[in-house]
């Protein structure tokens, strides 16, 4: 098997591994501790696994992790900064858009990009259906997790309330 | 089970790896389908597609270029694309497969679900090669020119602002496709193209011919198809949808026709 070498941001933190051709990204990024990547349908249908590639989010258990090189990756581990949850993470939260947690993780991310995107927008809820399709959920109905995107919006995304992130119009 | 990826930097790389490695490679762009678990692919070789510069989406001379690594979202989200095609990828419910699934790849696939065909079929696209032959999008379906040993670089939509209305029947977005189907008016020409009850998504030229509408039109797409009876239908339920589909279809774009000369 040839390994190959392969460097990347992965939630803040350069990193350099070899891989394997056939290791798909979800299993490199369990294998280096970040659980909230979850394997679940494996054909790129559920989101369970999703995280953002340079922004944008994409299935890890579909997308191999050399073509991770030279790429920003972002999951939830990484959202939380000083022990403190992200903005869209306590919308979540406040919302009670979390029930058996297991598709969260891929929700959030997917949740943090579109935050990022229509920043300082108004947001319709079939927008953000629309925008979430491709992130499944069998406990909570959808309801709540639009409520917690209209949520994050509202709390000024990417402002963890601390101050600091230089987003907020009054920092 | 990939033992190598390589990533050549040009298209003629690219078709020289292919022809070193011959069966035991793959082309490989947004991988959706040849990294999923029941299509993954069992070559050893995977030649990326991702440096080519395969991804642009250029007008010129009236017809619209799209490269074959252009994603499913990009095309939505670029304006230049025809609405019946954006629409058409939206049918791939999930927003994080169109990012990563491509036009290419939705085409060479040859995948029992092919929703984004009948759009291409209709607007009668055609196929770029790496070597500079164009194909039709029909011939290449049929298999005269196998995508595994030529390399597909594009697709060419001639007449990109030509009429054209889609549709996908399925019991929910993320449900299995019973069928999705296109039609589009060159003039007073039909074009109308199916896949899903098919063996695999084509023109129907025959009823094309006949320049149905409405119930006259139904009644020939039933009859011109070849359902399957299985979890998704009836035999009976889809050749009666297939016609329903099309028909609604062209007078929607007949509606549409006679909106815009009121207009003018």
């Amino acid at each position: 098997m040839n390994m190959t070498p392969i460097q990347c941001t992965i939630n803040g933190q350069a990193r350099e591994f070899q891989v394997d051709p056939r290791t798909s990204l979800l299993e490199l990024l369990r294998s280096q501790g970040l659980t909230s990547v979850k394997q679940a349908c494996a054909v790129g249908e559920c989101g369970a696994c999703t995280v953002l590639i340079d922004g944008t989010p994409i299935d890890t258990c579909i997308y191999l992790a050399v073509w991770a090189n030279g790429k920003t990756i972002r999951s939830a581990e990484g959202e939380v900064r000083d022990g403190v949850i992200s903005s869209v993470q306590q919308a979540y939260v406040d919302t009670g858009a979390v029930q058996c947690g297991f598709c969260t993780p891929g929700l959030v991310m997917t949740t943090t990009a579109l935050v990022e995107k229509y920043r300082g927008q108004q947001l319709c809820r079939d927008t953000i259906r629309r925008e979430l399709a491709g992130n499944l959920c069998r406990c909570t109905g959808y309801e709540k997790v639009i409520d917690a995107v209209l949520a994050s919006v509202d709390n000024k995304p990417g402002c963890n309330g601390q101050g600091g992130c230089g987003r907020c119009e009054d920092e | 089970m990939i033992e190598q990826f390589l990533k050549p930097a040009s298209v003629d790389e690219a078709i020289r790896l292919k022809s070193q490695y011959k069966d035991e490679a793959v082309f490989m762009a947004g991988g959706s389908k040849l990294n999923a678990t029941p299509t993954r692919t069992d070559k050893k070789v995977a030649i990326s597609l991702a440096g080519l510069g395969l991804n642009e989406i250029k007008e010129q001379g009236g017809q619209l270029h799209i490269g074959a690594t252009v994603s499913l979202q990009q095309l939505i989200d670029d304006p230049r694309t025809p609405p019946a095609l954006r629409e058409a990828a939206g049918f791939i419910y999930s927003r994080n497969v169109r990012n990563q699934a491509t036009l290419g790849g939705e085409m060479c696939a040859r995948q029992e679900e092919a929703v984004l065909l009948p759009v291409l079929l209709a607007m009668e696209a055609r196929v770029v090669f790496a070597d500079g032959q164009v194909s039709e999008l029909e011939s290449f379906l049929d298999g005269v020119r196998n995508s595994s040993a030529s390399l597909v670089i594009g697709v060419i939509l001639p007449e990109p602002d030509r009429p054209c209305a889609t549709r996908k029947i399925a019991r929910s977005a993320a449900g299995l496709t019973v069928l999705s189907a296109a039609v589009a008016l060159n003039g007073e020409v039909q074009r109308i193209a199916i896949e899903g009850v098919v063996p695999r998504a084509v023109r129907l030229r025959e009823v094309e011919k006949k320049g149905l509408a409405e119930v006259p039109l139904e009644l020939a797409v039933s009859e011109a198809v070849a359902p399957r009876d299985d979890v998704r239908g009836s035999v009976a339920y889809k050749r009666y949808i297939a016609g329903v589909v099309v028909a609604d279809l062209l007078a929607d774009l007949l509606a549409d026709r006679q909106q815009m000369t009121k207009e003018k």
